[in-house]
This record gives structure tokens, C-alpha cells and sequence, in this order.
């Protein structure tokens, strides 16, 4: 036994005594077993340092597109990464937005009744990887591709239902059973439509495009994996214009703060940064590209209110079914403060009504001038109104049910309707905030059950009558909240007058009659804005088109 | 052994079917997809034709029983959100590089973490034990995707070092690696540091040192191979967790994981991706864990003897 204990005890002086010394030579060893493994790594990274822009390279680092996919017609959001390889039959002028005849399509005409639209297109353009000449065929098949049974691309609906025929080599023709005289803004603004090679179809089917499609853009598509898409100028474009980059990167990145970082490290030389990080790019040299016009109005929907006579899903139970409510709930606002906080780098101004658009049919320029005075921030009077109303005793549930939700192309929306609660509580309504993804909210107003507060985006700007469609018609879009007899009795007759002045006069009429009503808190109007690079980017001009609001990379101009 | 086995892998089918039951009617109780693809101005004519080509229209039962026959065959049909691409095929595209990202951060991780943990429990209390217990505090204290920002900014934008993100060479991984594997390199190290205190105390340690052992071979062999079982049953939920790709790295470093195809397809509600993913997750769970249960009946007798 004492032989044990004499043993532990010899055992732990040892390992007592031993201690330091052998503490001192590890230590020792692992140091510089670290120095030398720090000194290797630093050498093989400096050997290969993150590559910078190179002068014939540009990369940008954008968000993700809804969907990644070769197949544009059943895919969304993705109009910012296919537009320079695809194009539509139209193309925008890039400093007015406007429609040019320097597209595919060298002229269009519509039949009186707009029912026959016929398309001239131009000659002797030719596709991607040698697939041949652009011709009516490619129109026809495209058409068919685009209104196929797996095509979900914004507003194909519209679009549908045409008979779509070759006349000859060189001219299309739509015809459709009932007026689409919003075809130009599908073709246009929206650009539903992207020109496929018919050709590569026959040959090679679908796969063939999955792999490597070919359009007839500035740029051919050369490869896609996931989170990057490369492409590579086409010397063969029937344009006299030549983009300055040989080479187009897109790198698909969410996070903002990895897409600044991109900017600055040069990694990239332009990046879709929320406003908010806008200006620590601007901090480090940076600077700012804006488009033409404006390409997002924004809206806070008080949905819900589905009050056609007889309808049994009218939110007559919400505080805002009240206009005297609506009313203060708009004045409590301080959308000037708003633009300040949301918008600091500018191109954003305020929106006097939802889905009114300068030379738009209904624009009426008096709302500008009334929309102080009836919408500006009044706290007083929105507190005399809400008494007035009853608010909150006569309501069985007053509660304002805000929904903070993220919205594709305006990040600055959660900010936005953190602050309208706060402005609603000041003035003593009792507001509350629900986080809600954007389809559930769907889910929600295809029900018809939506009986909550969200923010909405009109982008881009529709025409008059694809508005009212979306936004105030039964059944119109899941994100509207507005219905009533008077509303959509104006509406109908609006689709059924095919006088332009006429049309005009009962657009007006309505959009007057929803600025009255005070149908929803309309916000603001947005110019799209990326950050880039100016040691490798001297200029960038695009018009503010489609849904992502931005594209023409082939105006891109090299910095010298 | 060759029964403990059997019953194991018995165990797991079971679970892979109660996962597949689970993952199908979660992704199905969140909406339909038809709401995350359609555009803001799409009727409810689009919104009825697209349930219908999506057999969305179809009982909910049927909808399982066709999921889990195909599934079977290894078919989890096609991708609603990336048109063209099967879901299966999709996870496969991106599983190399969650394995590959995933599997540095592990060797990082286990490399430091271990031998500094045997060593910090050997010097215990001395200034080496507490750096390590510094280590061990900050990677258990900073969030991920904060540790991933900063590292970026400082080795990314400002020494221009290495690149902020994406995926590519080695240079690609040290950043979201170090990220991903700090918070592991503290949880294993502080495991393996109280495991060999404990062996370390112990009679037969102490009579191996009397029998004149060498001391290294004491402490990497006896006493580790002993209180190796605790982190090796870390080891089993850190493998899972990391190869599965961890959303909020890959999101930050833009790395084509299998954690942000995850959460992709969360977002758009694509059913077949959000089923492949969450089954394949399952699976490489299981498979960790079975691994783990071997290893740990084979470095325990008792326990397969149980």
C-alpha cells in the first residue's frame, strides 16, 4: 500500500517539477509550427489574390433573381441577368425609356379595334453560337414558348389567347379575340417576351437551351452554375453599338453588406446595394448610376376592404373599412421625414396617388398640388378625425395590423413600416407589427381574407388599365384591397371605351375618386440606383424598364 | 456488434420515413408555391392553372404517396424554381461544395481544437489553458455571420488578401471556413479539455505513468483514446450540422451550398427541392450518427455488449 501511495506521490512531483519546462518547449514548437503554416498560407494567397476587374471583364454583383433558370418564360425577377443575351421585340431608348424602332422590330401597327397587332421585324440579325437569322418563325416559336402551360412570367396572362403568324420572313402578326392595347407595354416596359432560336429548338429541344441558349443580344451567354452567370460580348450584333467589356460577369449575392464589400475590394465594379448602404460606397469612392424614370411606385394597401354590394368577404369590422379613419391614418404620416430617413441618396420622391403614372392615361397633375394639403402631416386633425370616427370605442378590434414584410427592389420597406407604426401609435392608434412573408400574404388575398395592412410596389409602372386591373378590380391581384360598386362600374366602362379621350376622362374620374376615398397610404416613387466602380466604369445610362429596373449593360462605358 | 448494426440501420429507415411524412407536410402546411412564383398582378385564372400543372390540386394523400414512390427511385421530381433541373439533381450539384466547405471547416476545426484541448487540460490553469479558454469564449460568443462580416472586411477589403466570397480555390474557403469552424474549434476544444481532466485523474493513468510509460504516449493514447468518446459524440451532431451547409455562412460568402438551396427554396415554396433537401439532410444526419454509434460501441465494449 505504501508502495502505491511513495509511487502516486513520485508521480505527481514529476509531473509538477516537469511541468514548465516541457509548457516552455511546446509552446515553442507550436509557435513555429503556426509561423510556418502563417508564412506558407500568406505566400499561396498572395499567389492567388482575388483577381480585380480587368479592364475587359465586368463584374457585377446583383441580388439573386427570383429564379435561376435558361428558361426565361417560367421563371421571374430575372430580367437584370437575361437582358444581355436576350431580347425582346422592342427596346428602350436608354436616356428616355421610351420604345425605338432600333430593336428587333423595325415597326409596329395595331388594327383600329387593337385587336391585330403586326410587327416588322429587322433583317439579317443573327443568333448566338452560330445558330442562323432571326426571322418570324423565331417570333412564332418564342410566342408559343412564352404562353406555354409552364410559363409564370409577369402578366402572360395578358398576353395569351393571340394567334400568333408568320406573314412572311420578316413580319409577325398577333391576333387576339378581344382589344390588348397594352401589347406594347408587355413587349415594352414589362418585356415579357424574349426572342429564342427556333433553330437550336428544333435540334436540340429544351436541353439545349438549358445548356447553352442563344438569343440575339449585345452579349452570348457562355455558361451559368450556381450563383454566377458569364457571358461574352457578340461581335456579330447587328447594332453599330459595341460594348466596351469583353467579358460580363453576374455574382448572385443576398447579403448587402458582401456585396459592398465586393465594390470596395474591386472584386466587382457595380453592385445593387439597398440605399441604405449607398452612401459608404459612395464614402469610398464609389459612385451612383440612376435610371432614366422611375421604376417602382410603392403603396401601403389597406386591404381587405372587398365591399362590392353583396360581397360577404367586405372587412366591414376593420377600423379602416371607415374613411374618416383611413383618412387619419394617412394624415399621421410624415412621408417628407419618411423620404429623408428611407432615402438619404435621393431618387425617390413622394407619390401622390398608387398607380397614377406621368403620361400614363388619368394623370392628373392636380392630385400633386392637392396632395399636401390632404395627405400632408397633420397629427392634430388626424386625432380629430379618429374621435370623430369613434376610434378605438366603437371598433370591436382596433387594432392597425401592419404587415413588415421584405419586398423584392426596396429593402427600405421594413424600415418604412416600422416607422408608419411608430406614426400611427403617436397619434393613438393601436398599431401593431406581424412579420408576414410576401406569399403568404398572397395566399392571403387570393382567399380573399387579407384583413391586414402591407406595403405593395407597382413595378414597373403599368398602364392605366393593367392598374386598375391588378390593383382595383374583382378578381384582380392578391395584393389589392380595394372594391367597391362605384369603382368597379368606372372600371368596366374605362375597358369598354376605346375613345382616347374618353378613356382618359373616366381614368381621371377614378383616380380622383381613390385619392377622395383615401384607399390605401400611397408612398413613393423610385428611380432604380447601383453603385459602381468609376476607376473601371466612366458612365452607365439605362431607362428604368421591367420589373428589376435596371439592364442595358451594353451602355456600360469603359473608365479610360 | 453485427446485431447492434442491424438494429441501428433498422432504426434509421424508420426515421427517414417519419422525416419524409414530416418534411412533406411542413413544406405543404407553409402555402402553395403557386403564391411564391406567380408575379403581384397574376389572377386567379394563372394562380388555378399553375396549381393544377403542379398537381397541387390533387388530395394531399395522393400528393404523399406519389412524393414517396418516386422518392423511392430516388425521384423527387422536378424543380418548380429552377425550371429545367431536377430537385435531386440539384442537391447533388451543390452537395460538393457544402462537403467541400464543410469538410475544411471540420479539419480546421478538429486540427486546432483537439491537440490544443489535450493541451489545455494537460497545463491546466496555466497561461496556454487560459488563452484556450479565451479562444474557446469568443468563438462560442460571436455569431457566425457577425465573425464572417468582420473577417471579410478585414482580410477581404481592407489587406485585399483573400476574396469576400464565392466559390473557387482554396483562397475561397479560409474566410467562411474560419467562420463556420470557430464556433466548433471552441465547443470541441472545451469538450476535449474537461474529457481529459477527468482521464487524466483517473487510477489507470496514474499506474501507466508509475509503469514508466512515456508520457506522451500516455496522454495521446491512453488518456485521449478514453475521453475521446464525448467529442466524438459532438462530432457526430458537428458533422451533421456542417455538411447539411450552414444557411447563414453560405448566405453571407455567397457559397453555392447546400444551406442556401435550402433556404431558396423555402422562400419560393419549391416542394420537390425543400422534400430532396430535407431528405438527403436526414440521411447524411443518420449516416453521421450510425458512424458515431459504431465508432463509439467500438471504443466502448459495454455498450455494444448492452
Amino acid at each position: 500500500m505504501s508502495q502505491i501511495v511513495n509511487a502516486r506521490l513520485h508521480a505527481d512531483r514529476v509531473l509538477r517539477t516537469d511541468r514548465p519546462r516541457r509548457f516552455r518547449r511546446v509552446a515553442r514548437g507550436i509557435a513555429r509550427s503556426v509561423g510556418v503554416v502563417v508564412l506558407v498560407g500568406v505566400s499561396l494567397l498572395l499567389a492567388q489574390s482575388p483577381a480585380l476587374a480587368q479592364a475587359d471583364k465586368l463584374v457585377a454583383a446583383v441580388s439573386k433573381p427570383g429564379t435561376e433558370t435558361n428558361r426565361f418564360w417560367s421563371g421571374s425577377t430575372m430580367w437584370h441577368v437575361m437582358d444581355p443575351a436576350l431580347e425582346g421585340l422592342l427596346d428602350q431608348d436608354p436616356v428616355t425609356g421610351e420604345n425605338t424602332t432600333h430593336g428587333l422590330a423595325v415597326s409596329w401597327e395595331a388594327s383600329d379595334d387593337f385587336k391585330v397587332w403586326t410587327f416588322k421585324l429587322r433583317k439579317g440579325v443573327q443568333f448566338h453560337h452560330g445558330w442562323g437569322e432571326f426571322t418570324a418563325a423565331d417570333v412564332v416559336h418564342s410566342y408559343k414558348l412564352h404562353t406555354g402551360p409552364d410559363a409564370i412570367i409577369p402578366t402572360v396572362d395578358q398576353l395569351r389567347g393571340a394567334k400568333a403568324e408568320a406573314v412572311d420572313k420578316y413580319t409577325v402578326r398577333f391576333t387576339y379575340p378581344e382589344p390588348n392595347k397594352n401589347l406594347l407595354f408587355l413587349h415594352g416596359g414589362r418585356s415579357v417576351l424574349k426572342i429564342y432560336s427556333k433553330a437550336q429548338f428544333d435540334k436540340e429541344g429544351l436541353e439545349g437551351y438549358d445548356r447553352k441558349f442563344a438569343g440575339t443580344g449585345y452579349y452570348q451567354f457562355v455558361s451559368r452554375k450556381p450563383g454566377q452567370i458569364l457571358y461574352q460580348r457578340f461581335d456579330k450584333h447587328y447594332s453599330s453599338v459595341k460594348p466596351d467589356f469583353r467579358v460580363l460577369e453576374f455574382r448572385f449575392v443576398d447579403e448587402a453588406a458582401t456585396k459592398l464589400a465586393m465594390l470596395l475590394s474591386g472584386e466587382a465594379a457595380i453592385a445593387d446595394l439597398p440605399r441604405e448602404l449607398m452612401k459608404d460606397a459612395l464614402k469610398g469612392g464609389m459612385k451612383t448610376a440612376e435610371s432614366a424614370r422611375a421604376v417602382i411606385q410603392t403603396d401601403v394597401v389597406l386591404n381587405g376592404l372587398y365591399c362590392e354590394s353583396g360581397d360577404k368577404a367586405c372587412g366591414k369590422h376593420l377600423p379602416w373599412y371607415n374613411k374618416k379613419v383611413r383618412e387619419a391614418m394617412n394624415l399621421a404620416l410624415n412621408r417628407e421625414e419618411m423620404l429623408q430617413v428611407l432615402f438619404p441618396g435621393g431618387g425617390a420622391k413622394l407619390l401622390p396617388r398608387y398607380a397614377m403614372t406621368p403620361g400614363h392615361e388619368g394623370y392628373d397633375p392636380t392630385l400633386v398640388q392637392r396632395f399636401k394639403k390632404e395627405y400632408g402631416y397633420n397629427p392634430e386633425r388626424a386625432k380629430k378625425l379618429m374621435k370623430e370616427a369613434g376610434y378605438p370605442d366603437a371598433f370591436k378590434d382596433p387594432t392597425i395590423r401592419l404587415v413588415l414584410k421584405p419586398s423584392a427592389g426596396v429593402p427600405e420597406v421594413a424600415l418604412q413600416m416600422e416607422l408608419i407604426h411608430q406614426y400611427l401609435t403617436v397619434v393613438g392608434f393601436k398599431a401593431e407589427l406581424r412579420e408576414i412573408d410576401h406569399a403568404t400574404v398572397g395566399s392571403m388575398g387570393r382567399a380573399r381574407k387579407a384583413y391586414i395592412i402591407h406595403p405593395s410596389k407597382n413595378a414597373p409602372p403599368r398602364p392605366t388599365e393593367v392598374a386598375f386591373r391588378a390593383f382595383y378590380s374583382n378578381p384582380g391581384g392578391p395584393y389589392q384591397g380595394w372594391e367597391d360598386d362605384w369603382t368597379s362600374s368606372n372600371i368596366k366602362a374605362f375597358r369598354a371605351e376605346r375613345d382616347p379621350k374618353k378613356r382618359d376622362a373616366i381614368a381621371r374620374e377614378v383616380f380622383n375618386y381613390l385619392f377622395e376615398q383615401y384607399v390605401s397610404m400611397p408612398m413613393f416613387e423610385l428611380r432604380t440606383q447601383l453603385a459602381f466602380n468609376p476607376k473601371v466604369i466612366a458612365s452607365w445610362q439605362f431607362p428604368g424598364v421591367t420589373s428589376t429596373g435596371y439592364g442595358h449593360w451594353h451602355t456600360v462605358k469603359a473608365a479610360k | 456488434m453485427k446485431r447492434y448494426l442491424v438494429i441501428r440501420s433498422l432504426q434509421s429507415l424508420l426515421a427517414l420515413l417519419a422525416i419524409s411524412l414530416i418534411a412533406f407536410a411542413m413544406s405543404h402546411l407553409t402555402g402553395s408555391p403557386v403564391d411564391a412564383m406567380l408575379p403581384d398582378d397574376a389572377g386567379p385564372e394563372e394562380a388555378a392553372r399553375l396549381t393544377r400543372l403542379w398537381g397541387l390540386d390533387r388530395p394531399l394523400y395522393e400528393q404523399y404517396f406519389v412524393f414517396l414512390g418516386n422518392a423511392l427511385q430516388g425521384n423527387f421530381g422536378d424543380s418548380i424554381k429552377w425550371q429545367g433541373q431536377t430537385a435531386f439533381g440539384l442537391v447533388l450539384e451543390r452537395l460538393p461544395a457544402t462537403i467541400q466547405l464543410g469538410g475544411f471547416a471540420i479539419i480546421v476545426s478538429t486540427i486546432i481544437a483537439l491537440p490544443v484541448g489535450v493541451l489545455a487540460a494537460v497545463y491546466k490553469d496555466t497561461p496556454f489553458d487560459s488563452a484556450g479558454k479565451l479562444v474557446a469564449l469568443l468563438g462560442q460568443a460571436m455569431p457566425n455571420f457577425w465573425l464572417g462580416i468582420v473577417l471579410i472586411w478585414i482580410f477581404a477589403v481592407h489587406l485585399n488578401w483573400l476574396p469576400t466570397s464565392g466559390h473557387g480555390g482554396l483562397s475561397h474557403m479560409i474566410l467562411p471556413a474560419i467562420a463556420m469552424g470557430w464556433f466548433q474549434v471552441a465547443a470541441f476544444m472545451r469538450l476535449t479539455r474537461s474529457a481529459m481532466l477527468e482521464v487524466l485523474d483517473s487510477e489507470y493513468i496514474k499506474l501507466a505513468r508509475i509503469k514508466g510509460v512515456p508520457e506522451r504516449r500516455v496522454i495521446w493514447i491512453h488518456a485521449l483514446r478514453n475521453a475521446a468518446i464525448a467529442p466524438l459524440t459532438y462530432f457526430g451532431v458537428i458533422a451533421g450540422s456542417i455538411f447539411t451547409g450552414s444557411v447563414v455562412i453560405e448566405t453571407v460568402f455567397a457559397w453555392p451550398g447546400t444551406g442556401l438551396l435550402a433556404i431558396d427554396a423555402i422562400r419560393g415554396r419549391d416542394f420537390p427541392v425543400i422534400q430532396a433537401v430535407v431528405v438527403t439532410f436526414a440521411g447524411v444526419f443518420i449516416v453521421a450518427n450510425l458512424i458515431v454509434d459504431t465508432l463509439y460501441a467500438y471504443l466502448d465494449p459495454r455498450i455494444r455488449y448492452q
